[in-house]
């Protein structure tokens, strides 16, 4: 039996060893005392926490550890322990061996004999100075937040998992005019706009559900009864470890600018209203003007074309008959007068048209078109007219019709304005300008004096007296019309003594 | 077959003046055919239909050319034109548009209700004359014709 006695004593002995080894490595104190309070045991957590080494503390009072403000806790705390109870994360304040006062979270436990008789207690004390400060920390964050979220300007509310309002700052309550008991939980919803309640409990929902950030513009009935326009940020609340805790909403009153909108749109409307009533009445003078340039290019012409006729009529029967000399010059006038408003005429009703045309711009050969008007001119005017094109011409971008109307005026021109006694020269050509097409037409004529060449463009306008030379003061003014309506330019390089050279510009091809 | 020189021609004219002067250019165009006069819209279907006044298809024969004006009292010269293709039997007649300026919207419209040509009247009496001394060598010696149905059969429209 002795062997059996030593095997026991000796897991025993391992066991304590253990239990012993367990104690001393553990951070927290553990301390055992008698029921007056003698320490009977002090590990290393014990010595690192208070500061005493084991030798200096055993078999003293634990009162030494106590403030003296907090001793009576001590009596309180072995009356329990007599009674066999446990306390547990008791959180109290003890005394270092500096004096320092430390916080301690106590457990304590009673310690019995054999017969289940408290013969003592084994105390643990677990030092947690650190948490205490951070709990400080987190409140004094908690309530810097809080006073943060009470002084902004916007309104701000929380909500939890369980979509539950759990909170609201205190600018939301004072817009509400509201108290927190009211608005929590769902109690806020009261103040949605009828019209929005919908339309924004959806989108919280489905926001919710998905954990994604939401936001939209509703209305909030404002403390004074009136609805204001409300933009809401709702954004997701995740833990350190990336649940999800709620949402956080800012909010803020957007009335002025969703009023300035509708003023806007409003105003908006309204003009738009206001331009297609214009553009009607645009539209009708237009049309007025159209049937006006209609009679005018038929019923005008017609009594003009009777005093021509007959003057002719008279010249031809009665020339060298009844008529002198006198008669039939002014016969002679009559007739050129008529021409001339013929051509007055239909020159106004070209220019007229210019800017309602429809226009189709391609790509258009300059050659067929230049050697075209020269052939026909040549044809018309038989007087000894000398014109020259420089093919190949580049091709432009325009339109062949009002190109044929803006070419025929220029070279038109170029013949017209030479002296009687000179034989008109027309020099035509294309050279490539900064991405664009310039044609040029180059006349011998009388030029155009520098401080004449901004009016030639301008309607009637005239620089020469009608008696040296024929003219409506039309022609640049349509050529201006045409090439400006084919996003084209012009100009006029002149002496004003050795002929002009006229240019128009537009886009090449 | 060429033109016939008895063949007749049909001036749709409102104004006398215009009817004078064209007298005049053709006949120093040298264009002798019988010429006769409808002077309003309604009288150039009449006389086409050969009713009212123009009852006498003898002395007023179906033409083989129309001069028409476009601006014409009662019927205007489209609604003419309208007529005249609504009738197969004067397919053969050539109508001229004959008016005062180049509306691209007249144009248009003339040729697309039929008519073969559209001339504008030139501003003085010598032009017009050249006008008709072309037309005559284009038209009434160059081109064929046939002879119209002087008994047509007139569709009421």
């Amino acid at each position: 039996m002795p062997t059996h006695f030593s095997q026991i004593e000796n897991s025993l002995l391992e066991a304590l060893a253990r239990l012993a080894a367990v104690v001393e490595s553990s951070d927290d104190a553990i301390i055992s005392k008698s029921l007056d309070g003698i320490i009977l045991s002090w590990n290393n957590g014990a010595r690192r926490i208070f500061g005493y080494a084991p030798e200096e503390i055993i078999g003293k009072s634990i009162l030494v550890l106590i403030p003296p403000e907090l001793q009576h806790e001590e009596p309180a705390i072995i009356s329990r322990l007599k009674k066999g109870e446990r306390i547990e994360h008791y959180e109290t304040v003890r005394l270092t061996k500096e004096g320092l006062p430390i916080n301690i979270s106590l457990t304590v436990s009673p310690i019995k004999d054999r017969n289940g008789k408290v013969i003592g207690a084994s105390k643990i004390a677990r030092d947690i100075t650190e948490d205490k400060k951070r709990q400080e920390a987190l409140r004094e964050s908690e309530v810097r937040f809080r006073t943060m979220a009470d002084s902004a300007p916007i309104l701000i509310w929380e909500s939890g998992v369980d979509k539950l309002c759990n909170y609201f700052n205190q600018t939301w309550l004072n817009f509400v005019g509201r108290t927190m008991e009211q608005e929590l939980g769902t109690g806020w919803t009261d103040g949605l706009h009828p019209e929005d309640s919908d339309r924004y409990r959806q989108l919280y929902t489905t926001s919710l559900d998905a954990h994604i950030p939401f936001e939209m513009e509703y209305r909030l009935r404002h403390r004074t009864g009136e609805y204001r326009w409300i933009l809401v940020k709702g954004t997701p609340r995740f833990g350190p470890n990336g649940t999800f805790q709620g949402y956080i909403g800012a909010c803020v009153d957007i009335t002025e600018s969703v009023q300035a909108k509708q003023t806007l749109a409003n105003s908006r409307k309204d003009l738009e209203q206001l331009v297609s009533e214009r553009t009607a009445s645009l539209q009708e003078a237009i049309t007025q003007m159209e049937e006006f340039s209609y009679s005018v290019s038929h019923d005008l012409r017609a009594p003009l074309r009777a005093m021509q006729g007959y003057a002719s009529v008279l010249l031809d029967d009665y020339r060298g008959k009844v008529l002198d000399s006198e008669a039939e010059e002014y016969l002679q006038r009559i007739v050129t007068a008529g021409a001339r408003m013929d051509r007055l005429t239909r020159d106004v009703l070209v220019y007229s048209k210019i800017p309602r045309s429809k226009l189709h711009l391609q790509r258009i050969a300059l050659d067929t078109i230049v050697s075209g008007i020269a052939q026909q001119y040549l044809q018309i005017k038989s007087k000894g007219v000398d014109i020259s094109v420089e093919v190949p011409l580049l091709p432009v971008m325009g339109n062949e019709s009002f190109l044929i109307q803006a070419i025929s005026n220029l070279v038109d021109n170029a013949v017209k304005f030479t002296l009687p006694e000179k034989t008109p020269q027309v020099r035509i050509w294309t050279e490539p300008n900064q991405g664009q097409v310039r044609l040029w037409v180059e006349d011998n004529g009388i030029g155009i004096k520098p401080e004449h060449q901004k009016r030639i463009w301008r309607m009637f306008e005239k620089i020469h007296p009608q008696t040296k030379f024929e003219g409506t003061g039309i022609g640049l003014a349509i050529v201006r019309k045409t090439i400006e309506k084919m996003n084209g330019t012009m100009g006029v390089v002149s002496d004003g003594v050795t002929g002009s050279k006229f240019w128009i510009q537009l886009p090449g091809s | 077959m060429k033109m016939n020189p008895n063949a007749t021609i049909l001036l749709v004219e409102d104004d006398p003046n215009d009817v004078f002067l064209m007298k005049r250019a053709l006949k120093s165009a040298e264009i002798t055919n019988p010429l006769k006069i409808a002077e309003d819209g309604q009288q150039a279907i009449d006389y086409l239909s050969g009713t009212e006044q123009f009852a006498n298809r003898s002395a007023f024969p179906i033409p083989s050319l129309i001069f028409l004006d476009l601006k014409l009292p009662y019927k205007s010269g489209f609604e003419v034109l309208k007529w005249i293709r609504s009738q197969p039997s004067l397919d053969s007649t050539l109508v001229v548009v004959l008016t005062s300026s180049s509306e691209d919207r007249d144009i248009k419209e003339t040729y697309r209700l039929g008519a073969r040509s559209f001339l504008v009247k030139p501003p003085t009496q010598s032009m017009l004359s050249d006008l008709m001394v072309s037309l005559k060598d284009y038209w009434i010696k160059h081109n064929e014709f046939t002879t119209p149905n002087q008994n047509p059969q007139i569709v009421e429209k």
